[in-house]
């Protein structure tokens, strides 16, 4: 069965980039340019997983993640953050807000396979 | 990786794995047999040294079947690692072309030549400064004007790479160094060189730099200055406001 991934980033590079790594391992691939439009898809196309961009324009990825959370029809979705600063209290934020894990820019693919693939086979 | 070398992976795994269940098979028969002859009394009497000398013979085979399947095993792993990484590396080269030549807007492209050195490469202090005697900023990221007084086209990194026409990077911060430009990247058009990107540092988290990031310098260099020309042209002719 395909898995169906949301790719959350303001830089469509980066969104560009993420897109052609995910598709080449055969996942579903769809994208959102800020945090508000993230909120909307999922709870349209219930991802089974989110890779969310921290810095972004209107509504942040902490913000877009707390209220996927508190939302019934997205708490389940796993959530991988996206950060340029790794930072303790920065990953600390994140998994306040209730993220599942998180990445460093610039994004290691074989990081991020990995991660998802963790996260997916745990939740199938 | 292909279907067809996936498949006969798996096929060569499976008929490993059916060879080595039929020799267990075997031996535990053979195990069988002689215990059921020591609980007999020893009638037959102890099993003989060639038979003892065939089965050690027999299971140092099937150790060395088990280490060469696991080595395959290994290598094929590693080769699946490999091709993901050149899949990453040719995903990351791509996004990067495009978004250097998506616009014939000026701002637009220096945005580009931005988001490539914040998101790619991972450094969130630099510059990007015309090709004149004063290294007239275009954009700066994370650093004052004033990290640029000083610096001159001639001398230093920046001055070897106007000279060989090719980014430069330095491995570690050089101590004593007053510039702290780590990357001078000469954007480089119809064989002039036009700006430079000048990195200071890289986000705290980023190791070494690795070849993927000598690779997208390069291309920045070539490819980043051509659609600034391109922009400035376009500009010029008065296309932007028709």
């Amino acid at each position: 069965m395909t898995r169906k991934i949301l790719l959350v980033d303001d830089s469509a590079t980066v969104l560009m980039m993420e897109r052609m790594i995910l598709a080449a391992e055969r996942f579903e691939v769809l994208t959102a340019n800020n945090g508000l439009e993230a909120q909307e898809k999922a709870r349209r196309e219930q991802p089974d997983l989110i890779l969310m961009d921290i810095v972004m324009p209107k509504v942040t990825g902490l913000e877009a993640c707390k209220a996927l959370r508190a939302d019934p029809t997205t708490s389940h979705i796993p959530i991988i953050l996206v950060t340029t600063r790794g930072e303790p209290q920065t990953v600390e934020q994140g998994y306040e807000v209730g993220c599942n894990d998180y990445v460093t820019k610039p994004v290691n693919s074989s990081e991020l396979l990995s991660k998802i693939r963790n996260i997916l086979g745990a939740t199938q | 990786m292909s279907e067809l070398r996936r498949s006969r992976y798996v096929e060569r795994v499976r008929e490993a794995t059916r060879s080595l269940f039929e020799d267990l098979l075997e031996q535990n028969r053979k195990l069988c047999l002689s215990l059921a002859m020591l609980g007999q009394g020893r009638e037959s009497g102890p099993p003989e040294l060639g038979e003892l000398e065939r089965w050690r013979t027999q299971q140092q085979s099937l150790l060395e079947l088990l280490e060469a399947a696991d080595r395959e095993t290994r290598s094929f792993e590693e080769q699946v690692a490999d091709v993901e990484r050149q899949n990453s590396n040719l995903a990351t080269l791509y996004a990067a072309g495009h978004a250097l030549h998506a616009s014939l807007e000026r701002e637009q492209v220096l945005a580009a030549i931005q988001e490539i050195v914040i998101n790619l490469v991972g450094s969130e202090q630099f510059a990007i400064v015309r090709a004149d005697e004063q290294l007239s900023p275009l954009a700066l990221f994370g650093v004052p004007a004033s990290r640029l007084a000083g610096l001159s086209p001639r001398t230093g990194i920046i001055g070897r790479a106007l000279a060989e026409g090719r980014p430069l990077a330095l491995p570690r911060a050089v101590p004593g160094d007053a510039t702290g430009v780590r990357v001078c990247v000469p954007l480089v058009a119809a064989g002039e060189t036009r700006a430079f990107v000048l990195i200071f540092g890289f986000l705290p988290h980023k190791g070494e730099l690795v070849p993927l990031d000598h690779e997208l310098f390069a291309l920045v260099g070539s490819q980043a200055a051509t659609a600034l020309h391109a922009a400035e042209l376009f500009a010029a002719n008065g296309a932007g406001s028709a």
